[in-house]
Order: C-alpha cells, then structure tokens, then sequence
C-alpha cells in the first residue's frame, strides 16, 4: 500500500516536472512564437521606415523625445515597476550617460556603438556601487539615499567645468556612424537625410532593443527572482533567490539603462547643461513610468510618447486652458506661467495616475479590450454553458 | 574662532529648522506609517500667507500665524481624506508608500507653480519680525534672528518631547507607531491619533516655514520648500524614527553645512555647502548604517 502510494507519487511529480520543464523552455525563448517574430520585424521596418517620411520637426523632435526618455523609463521601471525599489536618483545616471558620452564620443571621437556602451557600462557600474549602500536601507531611507545622488551630482558636474562646462553647458558634437551608415547625414539612393531624422532612426532602433532586453531578462531566471523579491522578500530568498544578485542586476539594469537614455538625450540636443539632470527629471521618468504602466513591457515607451507629447501640446493651447497668465493680463492677479504648466500636469497627473488608475495606460488599454470581448459576448446569444 | 563661533550658531539656527521639518515628517511616518513629503507644501505656504495676513492685511504678526497654521492644517487633513487615504486603502501592493510619496512629489511640485500664481515669483519680504539687529558679546556679533530661530525651536521642540513622552495620546502615538494592531486592541483610535500627529507635524513645517522666510535677504520665495529635501538626511543621520534622533541629526547637518560653506576655499566651488552633507550621509551609512543615535529596526519602516 505504502509503495504504491509512493509510486503514483513519483510518477506523478515526473510527469509534472517533465513538462514545467518543456514550459519553462517555451517560456524562456527569445520569441515565443511566429507571431511576435513578424512583430519584431514590422517594428524593425517601421523604425527605419518612418523617419525617412517624416519631415516635420515637430513630430521628429516628439517622437525621438518618447524614444528616448522611453529608454530611460525602462530603467526606473526595472527598478521601480519589477523590483519595487524606489529611487529619485535617476537624473543622476542619466547626466553620468549624457556626460560620458560627450566625453568619449564627442571630445575622444570614439564611433557611434563604443560611446553607447562605454556610458551604459559607466552607469551600470555606478548603480553597482550603490547596491552596498541600498542594501542596507528600505522604503522611505532608500528614497533619501538616491535622493542624495542628485544633489551631489549637480555639486559634482557644476563644479567640474572641464568635462560639463559647468553652468553654460557643453556642446555634444557625437560621432554618429556605424560602419558605412552616417545617422547624421543619411544618404539612401540620391536622397540625403537631415540630423534629426538620423537620431529619430537610431532612438527607435535603440528603444526596441531596450524593451526586448528588459522584457527578456525579465522573463530569466534573475528576473523571476527580481519580482520575487518584491512581492515577498523573505520567501523569494528562502527559495534561493539571492538578495545580492537580484539587487545587483536591478541596479545595473536600471542605471544603465538610464546612462544610455542621457548619451542619447545629448545626441538629440547636441548640448548638453548640467541644470536639466535636476530633481524635477528624476520625477518625469517616474510619472512617465506611471502613465504608461508600471511592470509592463511598453509601458514605458507608451508613457514617454504621450508625457513628451505633453508641454507641446500645452505651449499650443495655452491661451484656451483656464487659470492660465496670459501676456496681455500684466503682472498682478492670478494666474499659473506658462512656463510651469507642465510641472503642473506632471504633477496632477501623478496624483490622478495613482488615485484612479493605477496599472497606467498599459493598463487601461488591457481594460479596454477586456470590456470590448464582454460587449461582443454579450450581443450573442447565451448558450447553457455560459453563466 | 569669532568666525568659528558666528558660523556655529547660524549653523545650529539652520540645523534647528531642519530638525523641525524632519520633526515633521517623522511624526506623522510613525503615527501613520507613511511617509508625506507635503509636509514641504505647508513649508511654502505657511510663509506666504503669513505675509499676505501679517503684511497684506496688516494683522498682528502672532495672529497671521495662528490663520496661517489653521489654513495648513485645514488642507493637509483634507488632502490626507480625499488622496492620501484612499491610495493607502487600496492596501497590498508593493508600491503603496511610493505612491503615496509620488502623489505627494506631484502635489509638492505643483504647489510651487499654484504660489508663483498667487504670489508672483519675486522674492517677497515678511518686515522681519525677527529684528535684524545684530547682538555683540564681546567681539562675536550674532543675528538677532539666528537666537529667535534657536529659541522658538528649543520651546517647540520641548513641546513635542513632552507632548510623545508624558501624556497618554503621546504614548497612544508611540503605540500605533510599535504595532498598530495591539494599539487597537487597547482601544486606541488610529484616526485619532493620525489626526494629532499631522496637527503636531502641520505646525512643525509651518514654524520652519515662516522661520525661513525671514532669513536675511532671502525673503519668502517660491523655492522655500527644496528645504524638505534638504531637511531629510537628518532621517538617516539621526538614525530615523526617535524625535531626539532626528532633530540631533537636522541640527548637526545644519552645523556641517555652515561650516563647510564658511571654511571652504573658493576653489571648491558654488554649492559645496549643501553638498558636504549628503557625502557625510552616505560615509556614515558606510560605517554606521544605524544612524548615530538610531536602532537598525526602526528603519525597516
């Protein structure tokens, strides 16, 4: 009777862990199946494709500002959104990214892929140093700790006039070719390319990298470890989560990520001030992150093209929105500057993110097709089955 | 070791009011577990409409703060039942306090635009209170102000020390703050005590607040509230958590930052000041992560 019993349990747990494994295989595949594999390759031809038609330096300027921040937000949302760190140290890395690779790829002329790495590598190793520290702090104290690296990084950076030109700023001449392509002057046939089409082309590209790198480490063996932690310390490190490794990866991951944003925040500015890595940047990716959907793979993205979109569309409408300083009312009176609408909308729009949806536009957008489904079951008629 | 002396006591000053606004914040992270960076809200406001009673209305100075601490408190309860609250109800995730802590960045930064509205953005000046006349003992001369500051603070912060260790809603308080369920169990009301603790925290930040818009030639401007982020090493300085703890750690941070803007030559450059504490910060966390005067557990929060 024992034995039997025993048997049928073996057999059993077998069986089971046989086709885990097969899942997890599956699972862990670059790409799952045909149809994200065509997906990948419609958005390889699009990144290409589309700056090549589009001339308006309006919507050049707007969609290579959601690429680019997009980089940046899939860093904090590593940190934040998967790892359920907090951190208002991402200006930090994202200046040390802008800062290197001006160094490197404007001052040194190394070529487009080495600056690209050297201040991904620079960051990342940044972020690794900050793991001993973080390690040691939770919740609000680790807040404060990243907090510290913006002030020190502004000390830092204003004060070293050589690399960042202090408080005038430093022009970022980058060296834009890889191999036998020129991003900064694209010649296609007979027809030459401009500047910004160049970066919108390279920014696309880079950010779908990105997403396919998070989504994918995410889906690893660390990466499963990582949300672990968040959702249940204690537990994940008895199942043999590492605390070290997990934080390590985090850390990197996301600050890397943020150096890469900076390096192409100053390609697409081509000058670069030490006074925009301020606080209130560190706070942008995080709303960023929050509209579009924290722990979501486009999130991100989603979130910087529409947050981007946001003091363009606010400088056009300023005139029609209420409680809006318009220039004829004069000086007295009440009225928000122009200027400091967007801080406003970053603002309420973080409070009403978090107070009403939480899951983000990611999020809103799931809820959405879910709602579209029940409306067309419902037009059916009901079969017995169906409660 | 005039100088010595003049810059120690506007440091103590400075680091007085970084103990009130961390004072702040850890009263209401320990009556209600989270953490609200408003406080550095009612930091701007207090000043302002201190000025727009005290100055504009021509009320007695005493009586302009008292509106002025009425009208903080006002908002930030209200502020706390219609936002705070319903995102800490939501309860479970991972990300509550950010949230809580995110919302509160978004209120903060928007409240420095909706002052620049009301107020405009140039520096405003509240005729000092204070005096400016400077006090000589012997050959150091120290700001009238810089003693006003110390000496307010010392009565607050005597206050609030009595107010948490000798009566029974200070003790309530320290109870939710060690294990809320028990504390119901005894039949404390959270509500109430919640309540007390951002009355106590509402008047720290707006005391800090109108403190620091009389500083010499600063005036009250809109940038008055960047102090709440200032004011938070003291947290980790202090150790977190004990209102002794992180008011020793505001004023040292206030001396260390004096004293380094006083004694470092020009070569280190602009802003070294308020650099120095941060770098202290983080070398203490290397070699003391508990804080100087803190517990390990207390920062667990």
């Amino acid at each position: 009777m024992d034995t039997a019993i025993t048997r049928v349990e073996v057999d059993h747990g077998e069986a089971t862990s046989a086709s885990y494994d097969r899942l997890i295989r599956r699972e862990m595949r670059l790409t799952k199946s045909w149809w994200s594999r065509a997906a990948i390759v419609a958005y390889i031809v699009l990144a290409i494709g589309l700056p090549l038609e589009l001339t308006n330096s309006l919507w050049l300027s707007l969609l290579t500002s959601g690429a680019v921040y997009g980089i940046g937000a899939l860093g904090i949302n590593v940190l934040n959104g998967y790892a359920g760190h907090a951190s208002l140290g991402h200006a930090f890395f994202v200046s040390v990214g802008a800062f290197v690779a001006i160094q490197t790829g404007s001052t040194w002329g190394w070529p487009l892929p080495l600056w690209l790495i050297a201040a991904a590598v620079v960051g990342g190793a940044l972020g690794v140093l900050l793991v001993p520290l973080a390690m040691r702090l939770r919740g609000i104290y680790e807040i404060i700790l990243t907090l510290g690296l913006v002030y020190i990084g502004t000390y830092i950076f204003t004060n070293w006039r050589g690399l960042t030109g202090g408080s005038t700023g430093v022009p970022a001449q980058l060296k834009m070719n890889l191999g036998f392509i020129d991003f900064s002057q694209m010649i296609i046939g007979n027809e030459m390319y401009t500047y910004e089409q160049g970066v919108l082309m390279l920014s696309l590209l880079l950010v779908g990298l990105c997403v396919l790198l998070v989504h994918n480490v995410m889906r690893s063996r660390t990466g499963r470890a990582i949300v672990a932690s968040r959702d249940g310390a204690l537990a994940a490190e008895v199942v043999g989560a590492s605390p070290i490794r997990t934080r390590l990866t985090t850390y990197s991951l996301s600050s890397g990520l943020a150096a890469l944003c900076g390096a192409m925040l100053a390609a697409q500015l081509r000058y670069v001030n030490e006074n925009q890595f301020n606080l209130q940047l560190s706070v942008q990716f995080i709303v960023i992150m929050i509209v579009g959907g924290a722990a979501t793979t486009w999130g991100p993205v989603i979130g910087a093209l529409a947050v981007s979109a946001l003091p363009i569309y606010i400088t056009t409408y300023a005139s029609s929105i209420p409680f809006v300083k318009q220039p004829t009312d004069g000086t007295s009176g009440f009225g928000i500057m122009p200027g400091q609408l967007s801080l406003v909308a970053y603002g309420l729009l973080l409070a009403v993110f978090l107070v009403l949806q939480p899951s983000g536009l990611v999020g809103l957008a799931k809820s959405g097709v879910v709602l579209g489904r029940r409306a067309v079951r419902l037009g059916r008629p009901r079969t017995a089955t169906e409660g | 070791m005039t100088d010595f002396i003049q810059l120690l006591v506007s440091g103590i000053a400075l680091g007085c009011l970084y103990g009130l606004v961390a004072l702040s914040f850890v009263i209401v992270l320990r009556a209600t577990g989270v953490f609200n960076i408003l406080q550095g809200g009612v930091v701007l406001f207090a000043p302002y409409l201190v000025y727009a009673f005290h100055v504009q209305k021509g009320l007695p100075f005493g009586i302009a703060l008292l509106i002025a601490a009425v009208i903080c408190m006002a908002g930030a309860l209200l502020l706390d039942r219609i936002v705070f609250r319903p995102i800490a109800r939501r309860g479970g995730t991972h990300g509550q306090f950010f949230a809580v802590l995110m919302v509160a960045m978004g209120l903060l930064t928007a409240s420095e635009a909706l002052v620049i509205a009301i107020w405009g953005s140039q520096p405003l000046s509240m005729h000092d209170p204070w005096g400016l006349a400077k006090i000589s003992i012997g050959s150091v001369s120290l700001t009238s102000r810089d003693l006003s500051v110390i000496g307010v603070a010392l009565v607050l912060l005597a206050a609030f020390w009595f107010l948490l260790q000798r009566t029974t809603i200070g003790v309530s308080m320290r109870a939710v703050a060690s294990d809320n369920e028990a504390a119901r169990i005894q039949g404390i009301n959270p509500a109430v005590v919640s309540g007390v603790a951002w009355v106590c925290a509402t008047i720290a930040a707006v005391m800090a607040g109108t403190m620091l818009g009389t500083e010499v030639g600063g005036g009250i401007n809109s940038t008055i509230d960047q102090v709440s982020f200032l004011a938070l090493p003291a947290l980790i300085i202090g150790g977190g958590g004990s209102v002794f703890g992180c008011v020793a750690g505001g004023v040292l941070l206030g001396i260390l930052q004096t004293l380094a803007a006083g004694y470092a030559p020009a070569s280190f450059g602009a802003g070294f000041g308020e650099f120095v504490p941060w770098v202290a910060m983080i070398l203490l966390l290397v070699v003391r992560p508990s804080g100087l005067f803190g517990s390990s557990e207390l920062r667990r929060a």
